[in-house]
């Protein structure tokens, strides 16, 4: 078996050439770009990008997409802290104190602690990845087939935990997800299901094709019912000038350590959790920080460890996020999930053997977040001050740009016109969805984990029937797991109401 | 429940019926993943439907097409405007009826889709750019701006990834079989 310092070393040549350097900082000022012009953010800049990838070798493809990653959480923080408007779901918490900072005349200062945050949080974070992969590899060896299924049932169970969104409409979207994914060749039999006598649908439904319309074609749409800029009437006001050096905002960081290191572990460990994410890690991150500062009532007037907690945790976040891509195929938010379709575009198939055999390209991909860190520190402080005009950009551009870009993007994939039909009539369902809040990134999970989950369940009940998800500890912690997220809502409502209906006797005898 | 939403609920519930029905042609064993998703549906919108209906009673208990037509052209856009910032969410007038926005761009992109089929994407996305910018009241230069970017993302697809952009059904089988 290779070496852990052999297969660093091989990821490291892999990461460190001139042109996958290039390809880091087209990717984070794009992303940059994205994730800051509100209207279009992370998961529609990414799925845009994606086909434009395909004649990319996979290597300058994949740092590609990883720094895009990088740049659109930071750029989500960039509406978040100038209009009050998060840019993606993982900068809300930087709304609380970033823009009441941005009020009292400091846009420039809160966007330069954002962008030292999210530089901290991903590269720290990658790092202690790089450190940990040894103890990450043990772990996930310990998943086998039925382990693997268990894991994939899980990230669809625990969704309504995590979402914002209703249980049942979250689960609705889910099982209709599980049910697209039926489309194509069954993963035990050699048989198309519901192809219609179409050899295009043999290998089912475009992934990369559905996630542009889940995501690009239905935001349009619910972006075209309004004029002028996203931002309205609201002005940045980052063209202020600033006396601050870089030397003394990165004093800051030395003058809240804590917050920074305690907000990019809660991120990076949520970022594991599927189906979690960047928009579950910023609120419990703040929250965290706001019950243990001694001086809380500062927090939502403006108190600087506030953002620095909401995006040290968001940007913590990708690189755990992309643990259970690389080591099951389970994305952890809307993001991972076309970072995941890019991977599998690229011919990339994750699995356990990532983190064992092929663990250099783990190794690389957390060189890669490391250098994309930092390479986002040098281009966010270079156009934090140009920052403004991207929330200023009107809506009628972005809507027939985004449109045209999908309904090519979606053709370039296999060069198969179906894709596109699917990626427009999917895009008018996931505008529905949006619009009465069933969740678009359950419906998301629900279409990878299919083919996992009954691709693992037929190789596990061909192990040994149903023994086999009870047989090892993981397993049988996985179906507790499991019970707790489809029951722990329930069994906590039933007591809320005997909790009520004992205070309500109470008051009665009184 | 809103009148798109039951839409929405039904298509669902349609495509889920049609995917039971058609899984009796496979195997138990391939059958087994696509029914269990439509039991499913089936179990989770019934208990949307029956939390719709044990929380607030509808102002009618009947919904037909047409009124449902007329509730989706005529919407009041009250609560969704995704970025928070209140405004009138922007209408579009035919005749005397008064449409969402919205509903003409997903028209345009259902005649851009088809067209596209027709005469190839590279014809289509230009007039799908083109009657956008009318509608939406664009001055010329940024019209102009528009069709000069959808210039150059079908010159990055068709020449740089080698999409058949100019190729469709009635130009490839009609006029040059």
């Amino acid at each position: 078996m290779i070496s852990t310092f052999d297969s660093l070393v091989d990821g490291a040549e892999l990461i460190l050439t001139p042109e996958i350097l290039a390809f880091i900082l087209i990717g984070i000022s794009l992303g940059i770009l994205v994730g800051a012009t509100p209207g279009i953010g992370p998961p529609v800049g990414i799925a845009l990008i994606l086909p434009l990838t395909i004649p990319l070798n996979r290597w300058d493809a994949f740092v590609m997409l990883f720094a895009l990653y990088i740049g659109a959480m930071y750029g989500g923080a960039v509406s978040a802290i100038i209009l009050n408007v998060p840019g993606t779901p993982g900068a809300i918490a930087s709304t609380f104190d970033g823009y009441p900072l941005s009020k009292q005349g400091n846009a420039l200062y809160a966007l330069n602690i954002s962008i030292l945050a999210s530089s901290f949080g991903t590269a720290i974070a990658s790092v202690l990845l790089i450190l940990s992969a040894p103890i990450l590899v043990s772990v996930i060896l310990l998943f086998g087939t039925p382990e693997y299924a268990l894991v994939a049932i899980f990230g669809l169970t625990i969704i309504p935990l995590v979402s914002q969104d209703s249980n049942s409409k979250s689960l609705l979207a889910a099982a209709f997800g599980l049910l697209i994914s039926t489309v194509g060749m069954a993963p035990m039999t050699p048989t198309p299901r519901y192809a219609l006598g179409l050899f295009e649908l043999y290998d089912g439904l475009a992934f990369v094709a559905l996630l542009l319309g889940v995501f690009a074609i239905s935001e349009m749409i619910k972006l075209s019912a309004y004029e002028g800029s996203i931002s309205g009437d609201q002005d940045g006001g980052t063209e202020e000038r600033s006396d601050v050096s870089i030397r003394e905002y990165l004093s800051d960081i030395l003058d809240h350590p804590l917050t920074y290191v305690k907000s990019t572990l809660i991120g990076l460990v949520i970022g594991f959790i599927p189906a979690a994410g960047g928009s579950v890690s910023n609120i419990v991150a703040y929250a965290e920080e706001k019950r243990s500062a001694n001086d809380s009532e500062s927090f939502g007037e403006g108190d600087v460890r506030g953002l620095i907690a909401s995006e040290a945790a968001n940007s913590g976040t990708i690189p755990g996020s992309l643990v259970p891509v690389l080591a099951f195929g389970i994305p952890g938010s809307a993001t991972s999930a076309i970072i995941l379709g890019g991977l599998l575009m690229h011919g990339l198939q994750p699995g356990p053997g990532l983190f064992a055999d092929d663990v250099y390209i783990s190794y690389a991909t957390f060189l890669s977040l490391t250098i994309g860190g930092i390479v986002l520190l040098i281009v966010g402080l270079l156009t934090v001050t140009k920052m403004s005009y991207l929330t200023k950009v009107n809506v009628n551009l972005i809507v027939p740009v985004v449109c045209v870009l999908s309904i090519l993007g979606s053709y370039a994939l296999n060069i198969n016109y179906l894709d596109v039909v699917a990626a427009v009539a999917v895009g008018f369902l996931s505008y529905l969805m949006l619009k009465y809040n069933y969740s678009l990134v359950a419906f998301i999970m629900g279409l990878i984990l299919g083919p996992i989950i009954e691709e693992n369940m037929y190789r596990s009940f061909q192990l040994g029937g149903v023994s086999v998800f009870v047989d090892s500890y993981v397993s049988l912690a996985l179906v507790v797991l499991i019970l707790l997220s489809l029951f722990g809502p329930l069994a906590r409502i039933l007591y809320d109401s005997y909790v009520k209906q004992l205070l309500r006797e109470d008051t009665t005898y009184e | 429940m809103q009148h798109e939403e039951k839409l929405f609920l039904a298509t669902v519930l349609g495509i889920s019926a049609l995917m039971v029905v058609g899984s009796y042609r496979y195997s138990p064993i391939e059958a087994m993943m696509p029914r269990t998703a439509s039991i499913l549906v089936f179990f989770f919108s019934a208990i949307i439907l029956v939390q719709e209906y044990t929380s607030i009673q509808p102002a009618d208990g009947s919904a037909d097409l047409s009124e449902t037509m007329t509730d989706m052209v005529n919407e009041e856009e009250r609560d969704d405007d995704p970025f928070g910032i209140s405004r009138e969410a922007r209408k579009f007038r035919f005749g005397d009826i008064t449409f969402s926005f919205r509903i003409l761009v997903a028209a345009l992109l259902t005649v851009y889709v088809v067209l596209g089929y027709l005469i190839g994407l590279y014809w289509s996305s230009l007039l799908f750019v083109f009657l956008y910018s009318r509608f939406a009241g664009l001055n010329k230069w940024r019209t102009a701006g528009l069709l000069l970017f959808t210039f150059g993302a079908l010159y990055v697809f068709g020449a740089l990834l080698d999409v058949p952009v100019t190729a469709g059904y009635l130009l490839t089988t009609v006029v040059n079989p």
